[in-house]
């Protein structure tokens, strides 16, 4: 039986929402090297944008910067980034969208692991020596 | 590159890719509106949490006054995202 074709980019990024810039091209960049389908470029965009600026809001002062890996697994794409020296936050949590909350009593933030949850086949959290680990994957099929 | 311009006809243009390091700028821009405006988004490619966040915050403050902002030209993932947010229900969109 074949075994899985298997592929992995990982890079760090500083701590700071100026990384963004760079994060969009990394993920780009693994999709044009390994031609996936454009159509899902938008979710993990967003899901890399949401899970590092959160990392980024929750614990500014953190020195160490923030690894992001992507890789294909047979038919799954995988994105996983990596906190090290942190509190626990287990953003697989559920978040439904405020449907039917009037207007003035809406938050103006809150939204972004809504989206995350919503736009991604899978997530997981994994938190092991103030090490905190959240892995998002897609189907490519 | 992001950019939010006035437009010909008195509407809100954005345009490309609006992320968490561009919204301090749409922030300045959506806090000096005083009146209903039409938003077009015909040219805008992304938008996360953080230009939601920005565009509720501006629509709460014109509901106050009986104003609002209505959305056009979204694409089909940024109209997946207002619907995926609950904020298809809050904005009035096309």
């Amino acid at each position: 039986m074949p075994v899985p074709r298997q592929l992995t980019m990982q890079k760090t990024f500083k701590r700071e929402i100026t990384s963004l810039e760079g994060i969009f091209a990394f993920i780009q960049d693994f999709f044009d090297r390994e031609r996936i389908d454009s159509r899902h470029l938008y979710s993990m965009s967003l899901a890399a944008e949401e899970l590092f600026t959160n990392m980024v809001k929750y614990n500014p002062g953190n020195a160490n910067d923030i690894l992001i890996d992507v890789s294909t697994a047979g038919d799954q794409l995988r994105l996983t980034l990596t906190d090290l020296d942190v509190d626990s936050f287990d953003v697989t949590q559920a978040r439904p969208a405020p449907r039917g909350v009037p207007l003035q009593d809406l938050r103006g933030g809150g939204f972004g692991l809504c989206l995350v949850q919503q736009m991604v086949d899978g997530m997981a959290y994994d938190y092991e020596g103030r090490r905190s680990m959240v892995t998002v994957t897609k189907k490519l099929r | 590159m992001f950019d939010i311009r006035w437009g010909d006809h008195g509407e809100v243009v954005l345009s490309g890719r609006w992320d968490a390091s561009q919204s301090g700028r749409a922030e300045a821009f959506f806090h000096a509106l005083s009146e209903s405006k039409i938003v077009d988004f015909s040219a805008l490619e992304y938008i996360s949490s953080s230009g939601l966040g920005v565009l509720l915050v501006a629509q709460k403050r014109l509901a106050k006054s009986g104003g609002s902002l209505r959305l056009v030209g979204l694409n089909k993932h940024i109209a997946d995202v207002f619907r995926y947010s609950g904020l298809d229900q809050v904005f009035e969109i096309g």
